[in-house]
């Protein structure tokens, strides 16, 4: 881990009645840009919200820059929190919004009117957005300015809720650089998004939950390295895929297959490599068809978290 | 790709007291005077001036009485329930907007913050108060009623007072349960219409009572109504301390309760 950890839990878990929202993690976050990957309700939201400090744990402890979350304003000066939905204050225009969030946050009238300018640029806001209505903006328009507002401060530590929601591929590709950068100025991120090709691109770090457990936490290389009985997938180039898609199939080695037929390729997902490699010249040689190429492929966080979640 | 902007370095800063009132009361009245707020603002201020004067247009009996009948119901049953509407809904409008999250990420203490909320959302009440008052002696004015312009302190006095007590203790139901407004009903008949006329010290729980007290020090309503202005010292002071009480109670909540938006929503 580079540094001093940002986020430290220990124990940590909350309910909602009789329903869990997370089940007894420990973990610890380095600074940095760092993934939260989970499937609806496995506890990314909830994880979020006690790391800024809207709910309590149920048990354990979670502490940010070593301090609690809870109603703790010295901490809250250091953290910026962007939450999942949409809601805005539909009568506001964005740099009033943000005037007073700055007045709240502890810039003065001046200076929170110039950062809320200077924080829409940021996020690029089209200006001529900005006269209107919050209640106006397009999806996309409101998770800019949630973005904003939780930049408006210079936190230490952003921490961001599917950010990405709403985004066109431009808006997406923008927000991903203006992430990097402030992460660049020394800003840990905390992001949960479902786009996970995302994650892969822009966290060094990530961590996987399920049904409130945490499944896999750290480097995305480390994980990759730790988890060497993961399926692996290979892609064949040949004169008859579908052929040799069906006697591997048939073999029951295979997880599945992609065929690809104007490619020529068929693409495997291997159930158990050790016991496929030993069988695979084998079963393609009998299989008669004519390969040209043969080739593995890395694993992405979206097979990680699939395989890891199910 | 880069950001047009460069990227400060992290900071931390707290607001001052009055920083976060003032950031605060510029979210409140940018909001309430929005366009579509102002239809709903004209008819809180403007409607029972209006129809006292439409009522009274003509009448030759007693244009002081129904005047004076008009004040108190302002007093002691509209702006209650305007409270009611407005205090009540400090927190829980923010929370049912799903809004309280931008408010309550902000360095500020959970009390605190509830506290400049609740002054901000008070101070606004307070300026429909007085404007639905000054109207009203308006009305008293055009109607000829005597003594109107010598009653203007203490009636702006009286409803300044009552907006904070009832202020206070509609911001105590928001706090204690999201139905505050059935809370309100129920207090309002047992405490107010009940406790408060009985003839014995007990009726000091009622803030109506005191609010009459407070009115009996005019003659034309000690004279209508046969109130005694007896124990106005006490009465200023239960007004004015008892909303730091229910105040103080309902920021404690604040900060003990989280007040989520999937809790609410789900109840």
């Amino acid at each position: 881990m580079n540094g001093e950890p940002v986020i430290q839990a220990s124990g940590l878990s909350r309910w909602y009645g009789i329903v869990m929202g997370l089940n007894n993690v420990s973990f610890e976050l380095a600074p940095g840009l760092t993934g939260l990957v989970g499937p609806n309700g496995a506890g990314k939201s909830t994880l979020m919200q006690i790391i800024t400090g809207q709910l309590q744990p149920s048990s354990g402890a979670l502490t940010v820059f070593g301090e609690a979350p809870w109603n703790n304003p010295r901490l809250l000066a250091r953290l910026g929190y962007c939450p999942e939905h949409e809601a805005l204050p539909g009568d506001l225009r964005p740099l009033e919004w943000l005037r007073g969030l700055g007045l709240l946050s502890g810039l003065t009238s001046a200076g929170a009117l110039r950062r809320g300018e200077a924080m829409l640029e940021t996020v690029k806001l089209p200006r001529e957005a900005w006269g209107r209505r919050m209640g106006q903006y397009s999806k996309g328009m409101r998770q800019r300015v949630k973005l904003a507002q939780a930049l408006l401060h210079k936190p230490g530590l952003l921490v961001l809720d599917e950010p990405m929601n709403g985004l066109d591929p431009m808006g997406r590709q923008e927000m991903a650089q203006i992430l990097r950068d402030w992460a660049a100025a020394g800003t840990s991120i905390v992001i949960s998004s479902h786009i996970l090709a995302e994650l892969e691109s822009l966290c060094q770090d990530i961590l996987i939950l399920n049904w409130g457990r945490i499944i896999a936490s750290g480097n995305q290389m480390e994980i990759r390295a730790d988890l060497k009985d993961w399926p692996e997938e290979l892609q064949v180039h040949c004169d008859a895929p579908d052929r040799l898609a069906r006697r591997l199939f048939d073999s029951g080695l295979l997880l599945g297959f992609d065929l690809q037929p104007q490619a020529g390729t068929v693409t495997f997902r291997i159930k158990n490599p050790p016991a496929f490699y030993q069988q695979w010249l084998e079963l393609l040689l009998g299989s008669g068809v004519r390969v040209y190429e043969v080739r593995g492929l890395n694993r992405s966080l979206r097979q990680i978290y699939e395989r890891v979640t199910a | 790709m880069s950001t047009s902007v460069p990227v400060p370095v992290a900071e931390s800063a707290q607001p001052t007291f009055v920083r976060a009132v003032s950031g605060l009361w510029l979210l409140t009245w940018r909001r309430r005077l929005a366009w579509r707020q102002l239809p709903i603002l004209l008819a809180t201020v403007l409607a029972i001036p209006v129809l006292a004067g439409l009522a009274a247009f003509g009448r030759t009996g007693q244009p002081a009485m129904f005047f004076q009948w008009v004040v108190v119901f302002f007093l002691q049953v509209a702006l209650p329930l305007y409270c009611l509407a407005v205090l009540g809904d400090v927190i829980r409008g923010e929370l049912q907007a799903n809004t309280l999250v931008f408010l309550a990420t902000r360095p500020l203490s959970r009390a605190r913050l509830f506290l400049v909320k609740f002054l901000c959302e008070l101070a606004w009440v307070e300026l429909l108060g007085v404007a639905t008052t000054m109207l009203l002696l308006a009305v008293g004015v055009a109607l000829g009623v005597s003594q109107t312009l010598a009653m203007t302190p203490w009636l702006l006095g009286t409803t300044a007072l009552a907006a904070v007590a009832y202020g206070a203790l509609s911001a105590l139901m928001g706090m204690v349960h999201r139905r505050f407004l059935v809370l309100g009903a129920i207090y309002g008949l047992v405490v107010e219409v009940g406790i408060g006329q009985i003839p014995t010290n007990i009726n000091n729980l009622s803030i109506n009572r005191h609010l009459r007290t407070l009115l009996a020090n005019l003659a034309p309503f000690q004279d209508t109504y046969g109130w005694s202005p007896e124990g106005t010292l006490t009465s200023v002071l239960v007004l004015a301390m008892a909303p730091v009480v229910l105040a103080g109670l309902a920021a404690a909540l604040f900060t003990w309760r989280e007040y989520h938006y999937s809790e609410e929503m789900h109840k």
